[in-house]
């Protein structure tokens, strides 16, 4: 299992990593054009040219409104053809050295606006000019915007990102090890087999916890990882910890990253359990749409007994980590009612590689 | 007096550490003469347990739901004839709150037998004078109230 995460190649699985995985070999990368993200700032940095362009253009200011819907009408379907043909040209731009590949975007943007400058010639009311005009914009924006990815990849190249990853990822909570080692102890004596299961749980957990997580994980893998993590919590806190899964409808192949969940566990029963007298639930309920992974937990909560700074850190963290992962397609959100607190991660489905 | 066995209360929230303390307890009674006088899960249980026991020492947890183990500790001391405080944790953010509510000792989890013994045997240097100044009242100690028995000696 762990090769086949190591050597994920997958269409949409190693999307994310993908960038960066040819960043090592190349410095340089193309962006992944399937990711929302990417595609956000491609429209939004093209639409902004576009803006001041017709700003300069513009001879008035009431003028403005018409020079912008003359420009948007030869940018716009420019643009989202680009988009269109990028994205279903994402695969073989990917295996391309980044050289070869910008200048395949290059040309792919050039040849669009010799088609559509035809066809405006031929089709359109408009007052267009000759096309070397337009080749010169057209490529001077190309070549703006494969800059601005190529300084993002860089900005974010292996080195920094997975440093960050690496860093974010080793936090392992002292009170948690040094409590969780007293719990074995306790158990040594009267009750051995349970201290072996504990200590098997425990070495698994970190295990991971110490390992190298920057590839994707399966989701099943995960939660098995969360059920020894309580059951751990569940040796010290006994009755007051009560755990109800909803996983009847968890996607397991969904690929995740790695320790997604169990810190927001962990900060469930530190903020949530622990300060109780009485019992409290951790619910964890897992579900999938189409395209999107769900994943909410809930926690009971009081007001006047929590602290949320190191609740925060987690929850930065993991954000963090979401969107080195996922840029823009996930996302993580909080929210405290009167009783419970909530956390809700979204991810991208994407499938483990069979 | 120094045969007197000391009277210790366990109070942690969580079962698993309270039975680890017992062992370790039970480890150290053959250097110590010591007897466990009784165990608390919470900071209301310890105040009362400890004055109903009349404990020497209270082997006391700090993060604890509702009143934790600094908070009892204050309550602890304005008892008539306060018993010593160790304090049981696994966090090291807290020493210097600790020691500020006069604890003997800061345990840090897991906790060693050795380390607990030495803790044990300052304890009990801490309350041998206590024990010499009035030894008439020691003898009834074993029947009364610490509060009370210190307000007729008195």
């Amino acid at each position: 299992m762990a090769r086949s995460i190591n050597q994920n190649v997958s269409p949409h699985g190693a999307d994310a990593a993908r960038p960066r995985a040819r960043a090592n070999v190349y410095g340089s990368a193309l962006p992944d054009f399937r990711n929302l993200g990417v595609q956000l700032r491609i429209l939004l940095i093209v639409n902004a040219v576009a803006l001041v362009a017709a700003v300069v253009k513009s001879p008035s200011l009431t003028a403005l409104g018409a020079q912008i819907t003359e420009l948007a009408a030869m940018v716009e379907p420019l643009l989202i053809l680009t988009l269109v043909l990028l994205y279903l040209l994402n695969g073989v731009l990917a295996r391309l050295p980044y050289a070869a590949g910008a200048l395949a975007v290059m040309a792919l943007t050039l040849v669009l606006t010799t088609l559509l400058h035809a066809g405006a010639l031929r089709y359109l009311p408009l007052n267009v000019t000759s096309v070397g005009r337009y080749w010169l914009l057209v490529g001077l924006v190309t070549a703006m915007l494969l800059c601005y990815f190529d300084l993002r990849v860089r900005a974010l190249s292996p080195a920094i990102a997975e440093a960050r990853l690496q860093a974010l990822q080793a936090r392992i909570q002292p009170h948690f090890l040094f409590n969780s080692i007293n719990a074995v102890l306790s158990l040594i004596r009267q009750e051995p087999k349970r201290a072996e299961t504990a200590l098997e749980d425990m070495a698994e957990l970190f295990r991971v916890l110490m390992a190298d997580n920057r590839e994707l994980t399966p989701l099943a893998r995960e939660v098995e990882l969360c059920r020894q993590y309580l059951g751990i919590e569940q040796l010290r806190l006994g009755e007051r910890l009560k755990v109800e899964w909803h996983i009847d409808k968890m996607p397991v192949d969904a690929m995740v990253p790695p320790l997604v969940l169990q810190p927001l566990l962990e900060n469930a029963v530190y903020h949530g359990i622990e300060p109780r007298t009485e019992p409290g639930v951790v619910s964890i309920n897992i579900y999938a749409t189409r395209e999107e992974v769900h994943a909410v937990l809930r926690n009971p909560y009081s007001r006047d007994r929590d602290h949320h700074a190191g609740n925060n850190m987690a929850l930065g963290n993991i954000r963090e980590r979401l969107q080195l992962h996922f840029d823009a397609e996930a996302s993580l959100s909080s929210r405290v009612s009167d009783d419970e607190y909530q956390v809700r991660i979204v991810m991208p489905y994407r499938k483990e590689k069979k | 007096m120094i045969s007197m066995p000391l009277r210790i209360v366990i109070v942690d929230d969580e079962a698993p550490a309270r039975s680890r303390l017992r062992d370790l307890l039970a480890d150290c009674e053959a250097t110590l003469p010591l007897e466990i006088a009784g165990e608390a899960a919470s900071g209301p249980q310890a105040l009362e347990m400890v004055v109903q026991q009349r404990a020497d020492v209270v082997l006391l947890d700090i993060r604890m739901p509702g009143m934790d183990g600094i908070e009892t500790a204050q309550h602890l001391r304005k008892l008539g004839d306060p018993p010593a405080i160790i304090f049981t944790t696994a966090y090291d953010a807290y020493a210097l709150k600790a020691f500020e509510v006069h604890a003997i000792d800061y345990l840090l989890k897991p906790i060693r037998a050795a380390r607990l013994l030495e803790a044990l045997t300052q304890a009990r240097g801490a309350i041998a004078p206590k024990q010499r100044r009035w030894p008439t009242c020691a003898a009834h100690r074993a029947r009364r109230y610490r509060r009370a028995s210190v307000a007729k000696c008195i």
